[in-house]
């Protein structure tokens, strides 16, 4: 007969989750490249022993990441990097591990390479480091990815395309890691002295957060009067003998 | 609750958003001053069910997983090196470098400074110095009766001395370049230090390849976009704002599970 608290207790805790991940979007308004992250609600089915019909309870079954691209801001930064259309930028750890990224604020170190602010390389198209020659100046990026100084072409960025990006797996830093071979960009540009914006949208994140604190209420409610409801059936009966 | 926790985060993180814009308004017409921009970077993720896992006994997988983001961190806060405007001044001994290179300033202590604040004066000795009075290197001392005092493009400092008509030459100024100017350590002062990240300093004269040029009687001014830096300003407050609303509905939620009984 707890029937009743077990299915409420399960829509409490998927609105739990729920509530985490706006909070995360909210959080990340302002990171670059970042995407938002949405729930995936999903029914359980349960039949108790003993009884006719089933019970339908909610299960908070996964997360994805809308693959929409945040805004394009202007930063006046030529090693800011921002991609328009579904690519990730490859970059490698000091370690030899490779990580994706739409984060494209890049800088360069004391040997001219490029690298994102946690000091980690970004690869061209053949998986290797980009370094700007010494002492060459206004560098370019064209929108392919094609890197050029003053004094000619030097390097290629390295675009990867994947067929399901809710397959990269998040794992903080701006940066993806994914077994899924990625095939080389077609349908992305590069844009230099720009960066891509979070493509959280704050109205959105606020309903969703109104609706979730609201069901959240109705629940508790509903568990308050399921409460009331069992306390007064046994006052009933025990009064009554 | 988790909400709660990562709202905190993203309170802190715009709070350091706004330290920065705040810093690079104050500077607005410092000479030489070059804006710096906070960045940002997701935190790490918790994996409640990780995404590829088997889903059921004939190979099919979960297409996602359920990962819960902690939160937002400060991933860096650099200087963009952007060349600033120059606005003259008309002093003799105001410098400003168009394009890359920094004057090299002795230290009281011994150590090398860098500066783009060409706001130089000179001391009773007649040496170059810079506005807390600490020397221009290589330094140059500027004779007691001079009445034109030249510096040209190329850093090349001339006098003319009173009752005579000739030039003389008193020094030349040089200009140091680093690898990664942004790896430079701001010590206040409109100063700079070098560090492991912008590499060893090269010297040159100005206009050689790779130096900027000197402008005479003119200073370079901050690089600070007001705008730029107001519309940063609402975005932050903003959501500042926003991360505010998570913990106040976090915090209705808490409330109504301890109503319940």
């Amino acid at each position: 007969m707890e029937n009743t608290i077990y299915i409420g207790l399960s829509r409490l805790s998927a609105l739990q989750t729920n509530m985490s991940l706006i909070a995360n979007n909210i959080a990340n308004v302002n990171t670059p490249g970042y995407k938002a992250n949405k729930i995936v609600f999903s029914e359980y089915l349960d039949k108790p022993k003993g009884m006719k019909d089933q019970m339908s309870m909610v299960l908070d079954y996964g997360n994805y990441r809308v693959a929409d691209n945040g805004a394009i801001k202007l930063t006046g930064n030529p090693l800011d990097v921002a991609l328009e259309g579904p690519g990730y930028l490859q970059v490698q750890t000091q370690e030899g591990q490779n990580f994706y990224t739409r984060a494209g604020n890049f800088s360069l170190n004391a040997d001219r390479e490029l690298i994102t602010q946690q000091g980690y390389k970004v690869l061209d198209t053949g998986g290797s480091t980009i370094t700007i020659p010494p002492g060459s100046m206004n560098i370019m990026i064209d929108e392919t990815g094609s890197i050029a100084t003053d004094e000619g072409i030097v390097s290629q960025l390295g675009v990867t395309e994947f067929e399901n990006i809710n397959n990269l797996t998040p794992v903080g830093n701006s940066l993806y890691q994914t077994t899924q071979p990625g095939v080389p960009a077609a349908g992305t540009r590069v844009v230099q002295n720009a960066l891509e914006g979070s493509n959280v949208q704050g109205v959105l994140e606020m309903t969703d957060m109104i609706e979730v604190s609201r069901s959240y209420q109705s629940v508790a409610k509903m568990l308050q009067a399921e409460h009331d409801r069992m306390r007064a059936t046994i006052r009933n009966l025990t009064s009554g003998s | 609750m988790l909400s709660l926790d990562i709202a905190a985060t993203g309170m802190l993180a715009q709070q350091m958003n706004v330290d920065v814009i705040s810093n690079n308004i104050a500077n607005m017409t410092t000479t030489g001053y070059k804006r710096q921009r906070a960045q940002f970077q997701d935190l790490i993720y918790q994996n409640k069910v990780r995404p590829g896992t088997a889903s059921s006994a004939v190979g099919t997988i979960l297409p996602s997983g359920i990962q819960l983001g902690l939160g937002v961190k400060p991933g860096s806060v650099y200087r963009i090196n952007e060349q600033g405007t120059l606005s003259m001044t008309g002093n003799t001994y105001d410098m400003a470098i168009a394009g890359r290179g920094w004057f090299q300033i002795s230290m009281p202590d011994g150590g090398t400074g860098y500066t783009r604040d060409g706001s130089f004066q000179i001391n009773a000795e007649g040496a170059i110095v810079n506005s807390q009075g600490y020397p221009l290197e290589p330094s140059i001392t500027i004779p007691a009766d001079v009445t034109d005092v030249t510096i040209s493009e190329d850093g090349l400092v001339q006098v003319k001395i009173s009752g005579s008509n000739a030039v003389q030459e008193v020094g030349q100024i040089q200009l140091a370049t680093f690898q990664n100017d942004a790896g430079l350590e701001a010590i206040g002062g409109n100063l700079h230090m070098e560090t492991e990240a912008s590499g060893t300093p090269s010297t040159g004269n100005p206009t050689d390849v790779g130096y900027g040029k000197l402008q005479q009687g003119a200073k370079e001014n901050s690089n600070v976009n007001v705008v730029d830096e107001i519309t940063t300003l609402i975005t932050a407050q903003r959501s500042y704002e926003m991360n505010s609303k998570v913990i106040q509905t976090s915090d209705d939620m808490l409330g109504t599970l301890t109503q319940l009984r």
